[in-house]
């Protein structure tokens, strides 16, 4: 017989109450974030119900509705509303640019190509932030690439209309609602490419040659078998844009117009105006319209492609 | 006599799930012992009981006589060949197989030697550099095997252990498990689906369903004389006959069981009934006629190249009497 | 008969999509070099090595190179420990909450930054904790945690339940099984997620603005240079070292997850 010299009273204890070990495994973790995360949210939302007295600026501690009453204020209500038309637009761009190159890499990249796509997606994906927002402030300078690149073709003329237009428009692209749109287009584009990517794989081969089979159109095997299965990917990636276009308070503050979005009313308001119960009841917009678009997002099945 | 496993009326319930019911069983040292069943009857629940993945809710289990219940299952003297063999994908075959050896502190000379020698036992010597994913099904299974038996179990469990190979494969296998077993002289537990692997390769049967062993006898006594209709049902392909059946071949009223190769075809009113031929399937070495008698509904196998008459025809079945096995219920 | 092959339109959409994501980031390596100092002027007037000098006898951008790598060692760290036990938890067990497990771990990325950002914020606030690289590196680690667990645990769903078995059946306890069998199977997957945690903490900016005091990380610095433009071809020598920066463990990890289902993008 074989001797079982190394045996472990802890080891034992684990196989009797595997309960025990779980515990263990899970503890620091939830610890962790229970605490330092979940803690700060509701400290959050706890600040959100104080108000600030207007005269002394000093945080009233009374559970009050005063400042999500302060939301509806024109002012206030308007920057709400910019923000959530800016990232519907975002989320729209972004799923028209992204098709084609999930649908490419997913249907006809192969081996090395398909290699190729991946990263050349997960790069752009991890790289800086900060770096990439430069980039394009560079992009969008008056004397920079982009003036150039529309003067050498002798677009300029086309150029002008489109920044003489009423509200997108501006003095030049790097003040316009333009220029913002392009930068967070640019920064979220991968979020949206690769959950769209990772549903497109799964739509079996066989299901387009069923539908040429059956006599579809390339244009209509697209539209009633593609887009449809495509669909719990499209909102997953949407997810993305729209979330990260609603909390972002850096894009709009170095390209665009002086108009705020809710992220930088957020940084606003508990920074400079020491208002933090109003910059709380504006960070939880976004957790409120992310709330409904992820409740709707989950009737439509979109997690099963995340 | 001194017996390699024991339960005393263990259970294994999980949650209202009675996976095992209150089961008592013996199994002799040195017996190849089979747990046939069908998915969920609780076979694999029992074999892991012994290897320790599974503790009972009631009951002991006893190794050679040593209560096991409470050991975990590293320190119990048995050892398991897995159904999808769980070969560590990070080491060598040779690691693999010395990886019992090597945790318990043996030394590295010593266990390599081992290992080599239990690959020759298996057949599989100059394959101990290869990883496991470079090797086929077979010779997976066969490094399952070695990595088992290098720690000298008392008992080897094994579970649906020819489940993922081909036919051929699987019938090679079931000679060379057999021949091993008796060589080695250890106690072989295993665990199958499949009545005719527990039937060729076992001495000892026990059938399992819903939780509860229906029976337990050698191969011959469960194949020949079931116990009970789902015993004759799931082992092999015997008719089921009802009570009234017997009643009216003036036997005492009773359930039995008749095996379709145990039927020949004669005569209408030459042989014990006479049915109408409704069906006929084509089995390579047999014809399987479906004959109806009354409301009983027969197989009968006949040889092949026998003449097969015209559905719908009126044929009489006959039978040795000694054939036709009277059960209980149940 | 469907075409294997994509039509020309299809094609030089991906790949215009694919070079609208690429340019701007070699940009930033033409940018690096020009000889202009006051303006973003294109085409660049002269090419210079010049701002590489200056930049390297920078003592600030060294401070805040220094400071960054010091946040994303650490984060990385209490990210790597906690990220593996909730993954082994998760993938070994089915128990009560265990979606709810997940969600927790997933929430400090899915809500926007500066929720998160605030939400630290005011926590600090009120439990009366300065602000100082430890606030930096509590936030950075709350949302690391996400990278290394789903690396983690798509890499435990890999290791068959009964690969555990077979270890304690061949007589290892859990500590041998543990440190004989898990660790090598998942060993890669935690590297990689490792270096995406890396790489996601030396990034970060938005949690960082809020949980920082007078530290200024390397994202801070450029940051500050982004909002009031001081130091311009300083700006576009750092920008160029932190794309250089990010890649290798992007690479690295792509590399050592090749094949399995890991880095998927979702992580980040």
């Amino acid at each position: 017989m074989a001797t079982h010299r190394l045996t472990n009273p802890l080891s034992d204890m684990f196989w009797r109450r595997p309960r025990v070990l779980l515990a263990l495994l899970l503890a620091p973790p939830l610890l962790w974030l229970g605490v330092v995360y979940i803690g700060s949210l509701a400290a959050l939302l706890l600040q959100s119900f104080f108000s600030i007295d207007e005269f002394s600026g000093l945080i009233n501690y009374e559970f009050t509705l005063k400042t999500y009453g302060e939301l509806l204020r024109p002012a206030n209500y308007d920057i709400v509303l910019r923000t959530t038309l800016m990232a519907a637009a975002v989320t729209v761009a972004s799923a028209v640019i992204a098709f084609p190159i999930a649908f490419y890499a997913a249907r006809y990249a192969k081996g090395r190509m398909k290699a190729f796509f991946y990263l050349a997606v997960m790069l752009p994906l991890w790289s800086s932030y900060l770096v990439k927002v430069y980039a394009w402030k560079l992009i969008l300078a008056k004397e920079g690439i982009l003036t150039w690149a529309v003067d050498g073709i002798g677009a300029s003329a086309a150029l002008n209309a489109l920044l003489s237009l009423p509200v997108i428009g501006g003095n030049s692209l790097s003040v316009s609602y333009i220029g913002t749109f392009l930068v967070f287009l640019y920064v979220w584009l991968p979020y949206m490419i690769l959950p769209l990517q990772a549903s497109l794989e799964r739509v079996p081969a066989n299901l387009l040659e069923a539908s040429d089979d059956l006599g579809a159109s390339r244009g209509q095997t697209l539209r009633h078998v593609i887009l449809p299965l495509a669909m719990p990917g499209m909102i997953a990636g949407s997810i993305f844009t729209f979330s990260l276009t609603l909390g972002d308070y850096i894009i709009p503050q170095i390209v665009g117009s002086s108009r705020n979005f809710i992220g930088q009313a957020v940084y606003a308001h508990q920074g400079t105006a020491g208002n933090i119960p109003l910059a709380a009841a504006f960070a939880v917009v976004p957790i409120v319209i992310m709330g409904v678009y992820l409740w709707m997002a989950k009737r439509k099945g979109a997690f099963d492609a995340l | 006599m001194s017996f390699a496993v024991e339960f005393d009326r263990v259970a294994r319930h999980f949650g209202q799930v009675r996976a095992v019911d209150d089961v008592s069983l013996q199994i002799a040292e040195g017996s190849f012992f089979a747990m046939l069943g069908p998915s969920g009857s609780g076979k694999t629940t029992c074999l892991r009981l012994i290897s320790g993945f599974e503790r009972p809710t009631a009951g002991q289990v006893r190794i050679f006589g040593d209560r096991a219940d409470t050991l975990p299952p590293n320190r119990r003297p048995v050892n398991t060949v897995f159904q999808d063999y769980a070969l560590f994908p990070h080491l060598s075959v040779r690691d693999n197989v010395a990886y019992g050896l090597m945790v318990r502190g043996q030394n590295k000379a010593s266990r390599r030697d081992a290992a080599e020698n239990m690959l020759t036992l298996v057949k599989l010597d100059g394959y101990g550099d290869r990883k496991p994913a470079q090797l086929s099904g077979g010779q997976r299974q066969r490094v399952a095997l070695a990595r088992a038996l290098v720690n000298k179990p008392k008992v080897l469990l094994l579970d649906e252990p020819l489940g993922a190979l081909d036919l051929k494969l699987r019938e090679a296998m079931q000679d060379e498990l057999k021949a091993l077993q008796k060589s080695l002289g250890i106690t072989f537990v295993f665990v199958t689906h499949d009545q005719g692997e527990a039937l060729s390769m076992a001495d000892t049967v026990a059938v399992f369903n819903d939780g509860k062993i229906v029976q337990l006898g050698t191969p011959e006594d469960i194949y020949q004389r079931p116990r009970t209709r789902f015993v004759a049902d799931f082992v092999g392909s015997a008719n089921v006959l009802p009570p009234e059946f017997c009643s009216s071949l003036d036997l005492a009223r009773s359930w039995a069981s008749l095996r379709a190769e145990a039927i020949s075809l004669t005569a209408p009113g030459r042989g014990q009934v006479d049915g109408t031929l409704t069906g006929t399937r084509y089995l390579g070495a047999v014809n399987r006629l479906s004959v109806r008698v009354g409301k009983t509904e027969l197989s009968a196998d006949i040889p092949a190249h026998a003449p097969v008459p015209a559905p719908g025809a009126t044929v009489g079945l006959t039978w040795d009497a000694r054939a036709l096995h009277r059960m209980e219920e149940g | 008969m469907h075409s294997d092959r994509a039509s020309l339109l299809l094609k030089s959409a991906a790949f215009a999509g694919l070079l609208f994501l690429h340019l701007p980031i070699l940009l930033i390596f033409v940018y690096a070099f020009t000889t202009e100092d006051r303006t973003y002027q294109w085409p660049p007037p002269g090419l210079t090595l010049k701002w590489f000098a200056v930049t390297w006898n920078r003592p600030d951008v060294w401070e805040a190179m220094a400071l960054s790598v010091r946040v994303a060692s650490i984060s990385t760290a209490i990210a790597l420990v906690l990220g593996t036990l909730c993954a082994a938890a998760v993938s070994r067990a089915k128990f009560f909450g265990r979606e709810a497990v997940s969600l927790l771990v997933i929430l400090p990325i899915a809500l926007p930054g500066i929720i998160t950002g605030i939400s630290l914020r005011s926590a600090f606030n009120i439990g009366g904790i300065p602000f100082s690289t430890l606030t930096i590196i509590l936030g950075h680690a709350t949302f690391c945690i996400v990278v290394v667990y789903n690396n983690a645990v798509a890499r435990f769903r890999r290791i068959s339940g009964s690969m555990l078995e077979a270890s304690s059946d061949l007589g290892a306890n859990g500590f041998q099984t543990f440190w004989h069998v898990v660790l090598p199977n998942i060993g890669t997957a935690l590297l990689a997620g490792g270096m995406l945690a890396f790489a996601l903490s030396f990034d970060e900016v938005i949690v960082t603005t809020f949980t920082a005091g007078q530290q200024a990380t390397l994202p801070i610095w450029m940051l500050e240079e982004l909002v009031r433009p001081r130091q311009r071809p300083v700006t576009n020598v750092v920008a160029m070292i932190v794309v250089l920066v990010t890649f290798l463990p992007i690479l690295g990890a792509y590399y050592l997850t090749r094949g399995g289902t890991e880095t998927a993008g979702g992580s980040k």
